[in-house]
């Protein structure tokens, strides 16, 4: 109960925005609901009266009346449904926009433990949901409530016993309707599992067809599909037979309610309790009444819905690390990010340990080493021994803990987030890059560049492409591509090697006017004479920027003021290239390896 | 937004397309009892209840007024049976045409994979897997759903029309004719809020497609907008778009708030009418008073249906628009087709003066003559773009030579089944491609295998022991592009796949990325092991593989 409380506490704000298009809409729900009970007695009237023997000049008073009462409420609905649903929508607009800034700013920590998938779900459909809500499912539920509740008292009015039979569908309908949806969307709940199995199979399948084809396997992946199929289509039969009873059960529950009602009322004019007219007016309102209260339950139902969504929502942002900002309509937001502070001093990282949030061993241990501006730090180590991490955790993707990493004498943990990203510019082993053009993509790094990009290149952006494509070694890559920058990649374009994506990144990495440079084993990807030229170019013209290059190619470090070689989250050893080599410990095996193997490879 | 000449997503719909509703009904065979049943319990049970008001006017101008308590209880319980048989029938009806509907589209589901699987590799390469999906999931379901409900809905609402009209008729033919000439209205009114809706909602659909796309896109490379601090711009960028969507629903808002009132408006307007002359007709003793009460409760039965059509309407036009899309794609055929020999081997592989061009003219292989003979591995290597990879691929037939001729086993590969030839041809791509699916259903791509086999094969790469050390062992699951692995340990199992298959022929094209160093020791054993006594063409990039072929050779 207290969540729920708290996940409506939420939206207070937002509501309280849109107070007056809310409680007007809903207010004139009640008058027009109130005005739509007024033909059914008109009806009554004017029956009574042709049996009775009035004058037809007489009657046309009734009619007139039911005339400008439809009509009136009608203009009612115009409005209800323009206030209530427009405010539900420009709601939703302010809730996706407010959590998707929030999302931008969490920590990478965070999104390792949600999956794309699950965040997606509850920005389209759980926000959804809760629009939906918001307005017409709130408009409807008061239309409903109103028209049941003024119907019945209408029914009352006429004949006491008409009325009390008359409840009995009014309690029946919505219960069951309710209940009945539970139930189904329980069985739907196992047909969700079957139906993401069917489709996590297709999309694999289609993406890996490839592998099918030249395999010859494909009697072997019809069959799964065959199967994977057949499964959800026996489990949907299963429970066809239970939701097809759903509509007609309603409808015969309300035939029977108006069979009661004649029933009662044919007696009941039979002896001359009441008139015809009055069984007439009775049966308008019930069988009015039928659609409310099917809708009803069907309204309660999309209440729990929306429930379940809105604390999914409000589950979510109780887990975010960077808190999200309360609602207020005034704020401005200012994401602007500040420009790179000098690095006068130095990098210096001390004991530095780290485990991720999410594990129980650390990845890092114990790291100690100092850095000079304009110096060269180069990380090696075999697979999984933390450099990605290391170099991560440096950047600020990761937070170290207190004490641990300072730049220029100031700990990472006085610095504003920010700030510290600031300094640093990586190029990233994995090579994630936007379904944009690859010169977006390079642009990214340019802390001067505006997104989004103007429609037409300008020389200014020209120079930067090519002298970036230079300094990497991506404008060999070039050649192979056809509309060379402006060449889209994703879905839509092309696909770029694993090694060509690492070099866009570098070429993004360069761009950036971050005092330090990481490079996450980028260099690794080209062959030894590009790799040198690479580095050549990068010594020459990024002279004031202090490198740090991870690789497990030596000859991408050697020449590095520091080395560091790393063995299970630990330095083993540390220092010069000439100093590593004459300690003759794993460094010096390894280079001397990889000095034999190039020597024959260029043989 | 559509790339592929294969798939074309805005095939214009004609509704009354002869060709589309002949291959609709063709879907059916095989269902028709169930059809024709569930079509004929959806009528009865439509018009058992239009007496129900015929009882009410009998029961007004009779029992009412004669005082016949027997008379009255008659025909309450004629009107008890009516309502539970039509209750019966109506349930009947749905669960016949959702099953009949469950039943089509698994036939279609699968006949769909079947056809797709079937078709060449350029298709693949030309046609983006979001397009594939789309068909074989969303518009799959499009017609799930118009089989299920709309025929079913459509057939209801159009008989829940005539039948009360046919009924008003038979009551008072003039009250009748007076009522409905308030249709036209009512149609002209859904007509016009029909096509300005339609416009905005295709607006709309589009706009939700393209947030839904930058939402996803900009929270998967956040970590890279957080590095270079363009998270707020690019939060400009999609605000852009959540934006404009706001302004397209508040438009969307305004039509129905419109559309609703007017309708109600015309109808219950019309029953006004309808007492209105119904009055002056009773005053001419033209009517009693039962009939107008049975009158009122038949245009109540008519008016909501006409609204049903309306919606019902745009929902089988969509799922129209969608059987188009699925039909056209099964009528995508390669245009190569495979050939029909049987491989036969002696294990050699030869290029005869072959020629090739992805695109016409641009020559990727020039006049190649090649030979390899059984058993023999052979390296290709050369500069990037020399057409090493593309050598492989005309080996295994994804691709045909224009010029020259591709012998597999001295018979022309344009002639083979390629089916079974791939059943002998083992083909390892520079990407490995890892299913989302256990590791054993990754090495034998089957969900039926032979279990000494499969970890023989893992054994001889030597990761065996690594998959035993995993919680699920050969039963855990992968991630997609493999991302909870190393690239050294996808090559590997791409290596057990290969070898599980047990290849007459191997194909592969070295990862260019680098691999740690023990990984590297791994994979040059696993490749001997591979090769030995398998006739191979190698795309080499690293020193072992080039040193341990027998014959290299150097393209330019």
């Amino acid at each position: 109960m207290n969540k729920i409380k708290e996940s409506w506490l939420f939206l207070k704000p937002y509501l309280k925005q849109h107070k007056l298009p809310l409680v007007g809409g809903i207010g004139l729900v009640l008058v027009g609901t109130a005005l739509e009970q007024i033909p059914p007695w008109m009806v009554r009237n004017l029956l009574d009266g042709m049996q009775s023997g009035s004058k037809m000049d007489q009657l046309l008073p009734y009619l007139v009346f039911m005339g400008l009462a439809i009509l009136v409420s009608e203009l009612l609905l115009y409005f209800q449904r323009l206030w209530v649903i427009q405010a539900s929508r420009k709601i939703e607009y302010q809730l996706r926009n407010d959590f998707f800034v929030a999302l931008l700013q969490q920590p990478r920590a965070f999104f390792d433990q949600h999956t794309l998938g699950d965040l997606m779900s509850r920005m389209t459909n759980d926000l959804d949901r809760i629009r939906d809500f918001l307005g017409p499912v709130i408009l409807h539920l008061f239309r409903m409530v109103s028209m049941i509740v003024f119907s019945l008292v209408a029914v009352f009015l006429i004949h006491p016993l008409l009325g009390f039979v008359g409840l009995i569908p009014v309690l029946v309908v919505p219960f069951f309707v309710n209940r009945f949806l539970k139930k189904m969307y329980s069985l739907h709940a196992n047909i969700q599992k079957d139906l993401g199995e069917l489709n996590s199979f297709v999309q694999d399948a289609v993406s890996g067809i490839e592998v099918m084809r030249v395999y010859g396997a494909q009697d072997s992946f019809l069959e799964k599909f065959k199967n994977s199929s057949a499964r959800l289509c026996k489990d949907s039969i299963q429970i066809s037979y239970f939701t097809a009873a759903m509509w007609p059960f309603i409808g015969l529950l309300g035939s029977l309610g108006i069979l009661m009602a004649i029933w009662t009322g044919s007696q009941g004019a039979l002896r001359g309790q009441f008139t015809v007219g009055s069984l007439s007016a009775v049966l308008i309102y019930l069988l009015r009444l039928q659609f409310p209260l099917a809708g009803l339950g069907w309204v309660s139902n999309l209440f729990q819905r929306s429930q379940a969504a809105m604390e999914r929502i409000f589950a979510l942002k109780a887990r975010f690390v960077t808190p999200m900002q309360a609602y207020n309509p005034e704020l401005q937001y200012d994401y602007s990010s500040p420009p790179p502070q000098k690095f006068t001093q130095g990098l210096k990282v001390h004991n530095l340990s780290f485990t991720y949030s999410n594990k129980t061993l650390p990845v890092l241990n114990n790291i100690s080493f100092e850095l000079k501006p304009g110096q060269s730090l180069g990380i090696v180590g075999p697979t999984g021994c933390g450099k990605t991490t290391l170099l991560h955790v440096l950047c600020g993707i990761y937070a170290p803990p207190q004490e641990t990493v300072f730049l220029d004498a100031v700990a990472y943990e006085n610095t504003l987030t920010e700030q510290w990203r600031a300094q640093f510019s990586l190029a990233p082993q994995d090579g994630f890059l936007f379904s944009e053009s690859i010169a977006y993509n390079i642009l990214l790094g340019d802390k001067a560049q505006e997104f989004p990009l103007p429609p037409t290149s300008s020389p200014a952006i020209e120079t930067k492409l090519q002298w970036a494509g230079q300094v990497s070694g991506f404008s060999k890559d070039l050649h192979q591509i056809e509309k060379g920058y402006d060449a889209l990649l994703g879905e839509r374009g092309i696909n770029l090697s694993g090694g060509q994506r690492q070099r866009v990144g570098l070429a993004r990495a360069l761009l950036s006017p971050a005092p330090l440079l990481c490079l996450d084993d980028t260099l690794s990807a080209l062959d030894a004479a590009t790799e040198k030229e690479v580095l050549e170019q990068i010594k020459t013209h990024l002279q004031n920027k202090t490198l740090i290059i991870s690789s497990h190619k030596y000859s991408a470090i050697a020449h590095c003021h520091l080395i560091l070689y790393m063995e299970k989250g630990a330095v083993k050893e540390a220092g010069t290239h000439q100093q590593l080599m004459k300690l003759n410990g794993a460094y010096a095996r390894v280079y001397n390896q990889q000095v034999i193997s190039s020597q024959l490879e260029t043989a | 937004m559509s790339t592929s000449p294969y798939i074309n997503e805005d095939v214009p719909l004609k509704f009354l397309d002869r060709k589309l509703w002949l291959r609709m009904m063709k879907l059916v065979k095989g269902h028709r009892i169930m059809l024709v049943v569930a079509f004929l319990a959806l009528v009865v049970a439509e018009l058992l209840p239009q007496f129900q008001p015929r009882i009410l006017r009998d029961i007004v101008d009779g029992p009412i007024q004669t005082g016949n308590v027997s008379e009255l209880l008659q025909k309450c319980l004629l009107f008890l049976v009516l309502v539970l048989v039509s209750f019966f029938l109506r349930y009947i009806a749905t669960v016949l045409s959702q099953v009949m509907a469950l039943k089509i589209i698994h036939k279609l589901r699968t006949s769909l994979f079947q056809h797709i699987s079937g078709l060449h590799a350029d298709f693949f390469k030309r046609t983006p897997v979001g397009r594939l999906m789309t068909r074989l999931t969303g518009d799959i379901d499009s017609i799930n759903s118009m089989f299920a409900e709309g025929l079913v809905e459509l057939a209801g609402a159009l008989l829940m029309l005539v039948f009360p009209v046919i009924f008003m008729y038979s009551l008072n033919p003039v009250l009748a004719t007076v009522t409905l000439m308030i249709t036209p209205f009512l149609i002209l009114a859904t007509h016009i809020f029909r096509v300005k809706v339609r416009d905005v909602n295709t607006v709309i659909r589009t706009h939700v497609a393209e947030l839904n796309t930058r939402m996803q896109e900009i929270l998967s490379g956040n970590p890279i907008l957080q590095l270079f601090g363009k998270s707020a711009q690019m939060w400009q960028v999609f605000n852009a778009t959540n934006n404009k969507l706001k302004n397209l629903w508040l438009q969307n808002v305004r039509y129905y708030a419109v559309y609703f009132p007017v309708v109600g408006g015309i109808t219950e307007m019309s029953i006004v009418v309808l007492y209105f002359i119904g009055t002056w007709m009773f005053f001419r003793d033209q009517v009693s008073v039962g009939t107008l009460m049975a009158f009122s409760w038949y245009m109540s039965m008519f008016w909501r249906p006409l609204r049903e059509i309306s919606d019902q309407f745009t929902q089988l036009q969509a799922a129209l628009a969608a059987s188009e899309r699925v039909f056209t794609l099964f009528e995508v055929k390669n245009p190569l087709p495979s050939g029909t020999e049987q491989p036969k081997s002696n294990f050699e592989l030869e290029f005869k003066d072959v020629s090739f061009a992805y695109e016409s003219e641009q020559w990727v292989l020039k006049n190649i003559n090649l030979k390899v003979q059984a058993g023999e591995t052979l390296a290709l290597v050369g500069a990037t773009g020399s057409g090493k990879s593309t050598l492989l691929q005309l080996a295994c037939g994804s691709y045909r030579a224009q010029t020259g001729q591709v012998l597999v086993g001295s018979q022309n590969i344009n002639e083979l089944d390629l089916q079974l030839l791939s059943q002998h041809m083992a083909i390892i791509p520079q990407d490995v491609y890892l299913y989302s699916q256990s590791i054993e259903f990754n090495i034998c791509l089957s969900e039926t295998f032979d279990q000494f086999k499969l970890e023989s094969a893992c054994r001889a790469v030597g990761i065996h022991d690594w998959i035993l050390t995993l919680e699920q062992g050969y039963k855990t699951l992968l991630r997609s592009r493999g991302e909870n692995l190393s690239t050294g340990q996808r090559q590997l199992i791409a290596f057990a796949r290969a070898l599980y298959h047990k290849p007459a022929f191997l194909l592969l094209d070295e990862a260019t990325s680098s691999i740690d160093t023990e990984s590297e020791i791994k994979i040059q054993k696993a490749l001997q092991t591979l090769t030995q006594g398998v006739t191979s063409l190698i795309v080499a990039h690293r020193l072992s593989t080039i040193r341990n072929a027998h014959r290299i050779v150097v393209l330019h």
